[in-house]
């Protein structure tokens, strides 16, 4: 795992997200073993006790479960995957729409381009690729 | 947490040299199992405190406790420091120098040995004296890391060394560190990259404290990386 | 023990390379000078010249020493490595005091062995002048402790000045002269002082000691310990002060 820190928002956090953000895409499936808690402070050269604080959030939200002696690994529950998908979809949403609206922009009109973007992105990623 | 498991208490520690007054009253207080950061720019006292608390200097005034007690040969034992200077017998190998070490420490791991030096990519067999500086202070870390000393204290151990040096004795702390019985803390006059190794912070300026917390708490409270509090506040 | 030791190894180990040029450069200048005897360009009386040169040269060196060993920990920072292990101050003390002894043994040894080896014939002709081998290692070996304990003396001395000259900011130079004299003059006075409470003790008769009535009889030579009894506590006392100093409250260069 690699993670580019942004320094300016608390660590754990961010720890937290990439889990997610992994989860949520497929790279890190239900019932993978994650990265020991130790294992993972040497990979991204942060402070242990930061990482032990993230694992133990992840594990109140219900994303992993530790184990005893086996290790940590994804939750089994396939609900939590598509709340952590809906969540995140909705934090990025949410950014997007208030962003938007501080522009004064309508919905309509947004929505239309919206549309006509994704279309247009996916081609050009299906060029691109070939 | 409770008082029992402070592992370093300091109050109102002063000290004066000749030209400079270095500690203007220091107050600590630290719990087992965290990495704290002491930040400040030079002379802003922070060598002069760790000195302090290992015995190399002595204070004007003020106390100094190591798990319930005041300084002495035992509590010598306790603590693992890594100073700034080049305090190695330059003539030792380095093996020579893990050697003389390890005779002097109870808590000495030898078994850690092999693989420290591995990791730090040191040949056991090379002269102190034909090291460049960052192996060196690789081995000063050595030292350090292959004992399960309850206190380490390391002074600068970032400072005038290749990055690739850097980036070993970062991850060598990372890796190394047992939070369940050891307490660290470590000074540096450049934070940059190496702020996500402390659990807490410590801005030490012309010998006094003037911003202290937990780096995740500061950072979510000021929307800063530590760092650029760190250039704001010694701007 | 152990940690006793390995301070001694190392402090032997640090004076490795000295030792090994002293050595070589004595055993030289005897090799050299036995050539040129054997070559006529030399009298024989030079052989005497350096056969005592190394030996005149010995203590300097070793108060030398004595000061470097101590002076070399500060200069080269090590004194961070010392400072910080958990020994008590007279083990590193007194480790640097036996390294000065063995050093002095060594070089001593040194220069019997150069003697025997290149000046076999005046050893020979000085052994019909003494009464017998016996005589003379038993003697030899009476000055070489009486050898050791003034060497002891005065290292104390200068580990003493030393340490308090780094207890210091500035004039340490000064500092350590000035303790040097002070203490010196200090320990001389205790021995009167404490005269009178040794006057019971016995003079130490010299001449069975070396058995010098077998040179030449009716020598007598008595030494009275009692003023000497006050200054060997005092120098004891500077040894345990020095000890004290040096693990309580002496501090690196600031």
């Amino acid at each position: 795992m690699k993670i580019d820190f942004s320094t300016s928002t608390p660590i754990y956090l961010q720890i937290i997200e990439e889990f997610k953000r992994q989860i949520v895409t497929g790279q890190l499936q239900p019932g993978d073993k994650v990265p020991s808690q130790r294992d993972l402070a040497a990979q991204v050269k942060v402070n242990a006790n930061t990482v032990q604080r993230a694992y133990r959030e992840m594990e109140i939200l219900g994303l992993v479960e530790t184990l005893r002696g086996q290790g940590t690994f994804v939750c089994q529950n396939q609900g939590v995957v598509e709340e952590t998908r809906k969540e995140m979809l909705t934090n990025l949403v949410d950014e997007f729409v208030r962003a938007v609206q501080a522009l004064g922009l309508s919905e309509e009109a947004t929505l239309d381009v919206v549309k006509t973007r994704f279309s247009e992105i996916d081609s050009k990623e299906e060029v691109n690729n070939k | 947490m409770t008082t029992t498991n402070q592992v370093l208490v300091v109050r109102n520690l002063r000290k004066k040299y000749p030209k400079v007054e270095a500690l203007k009253g220091i107050d600590l207080t630290m719990p087992q199992g965290e990495i704290w950061g002491l930040l400040g720019p030079n002379g802003s006292g922070k060598s002069t405190l760790l000195k302090c608390i290992v015995g190399l200097v002595n204070p004007d005034g003020g106390d100094i406790e190591i798990f319930g007690h005041s300084r002495s040969r035992h509590t010598k034992a306790q603590i693992a420091f890594v100073p700034e200077v080049e305090n190695l017998y330059r003539w030792m190998t380095i093996r020579q120098a893990i050697d003389f070490t390890s005779t002097f420490y109870d808590d000495w791991e030898e078994e850690r040995v092999p693989g420290l030096l591995a990791f730090m990519g040191l040949d056991p067999s090379k002269k102190v004296s034909s090291l460049s500086k960052g192996m060196r202070a690789r081995l000063k870390l050595i030292l350090a890391l292959a004992r399960k000393a309850p206190l380490l204290l390391l002074d600068e151990p970032f400072s005038g060394i290749d990055p690739a040096s850097r980036d070993r004795i970062v991850e060598g702390i990372v890796r190394q560190f047992k939070s369940e019985e050891q307490t660290m803390i470590i000074s540096t006059h450049a934070v940059g990259d190496t702020e996500q190794l402390f659990d807490a912070v410590v801005f030490l300026d012309e010998g006094t404290i003037n911003l202290q917390g937990y780096a995740e708490d500061l950072r979510h409270q000021y929307g800063k990386s530590i760092n650029d509090l760190f250039k704001e506040v010694f701007a | 023990m152990k940690r006793f030791l390995r301070l001694l190894r190392k402090d032997l180990q640090a004076s490795l390379l000295p030792m090994g040029f002293l050595s070589g450069i004595t055993l030289i200048l005897m090799f050299f000078t036995r050539f040129k005897i054997s070559t006529g360009g030399w009298p024989i009386e030079a052989a005497f010249a350096s056969i005592v040169m190394p030996l005149v040269f010995l203590p300097l060196w070793l108060l030398w020493q004595s000061f470097q060993t101590l002076r070399t920990e500060w200069r080269e920072d090590t004194v961070y490595t010392l400072l910080v292990l958990p020994v008590p101050g007279w083990q590193v003390m007194l480790a640097k005091l036996l390294a000065i002894w063995i050093e002095y043994t060594v070089l001593l040894g040194v220069t019997a062995i150069g003697t025997l080896l290149f000046f076999a014939p005046l050893v020979q002709e000085a052994m019909e002048i003494l009464p017998s081998v016996v005589w003379a290692l038993r003697n030899g070996l009476l000055l070489y402790l009486i050898g050791l304990a003034l060497l002891a003396s005065v290292v104390i001395f200068v580990q003493l000045a030393f340490v308090i000259s780094k207890m210091v900011g500035r004039v340490q130079g000064l500092v350590a002269i000035w303790t040097l004299i002070l203490s010196g003059w200090l320990v001389e006075k205790l021995g009167v002082l404490l005269e009178p409470l040794f006057r019971w003790m016995p003079k130490l008769p010299l001449h069975k000691l070396f058995r010098l009535d077998e040179l030449r009889q009716g020598i007598v030579a008595e030494w009275n310990l009692a003023p000497e009894m006050g200054t060997w506590l005092g120098i004891l006392a500077i040894l345990v002060l020095t000890s004290y100093l040096f693990e309580h409250y002496v501090e690196v260069n600031g």
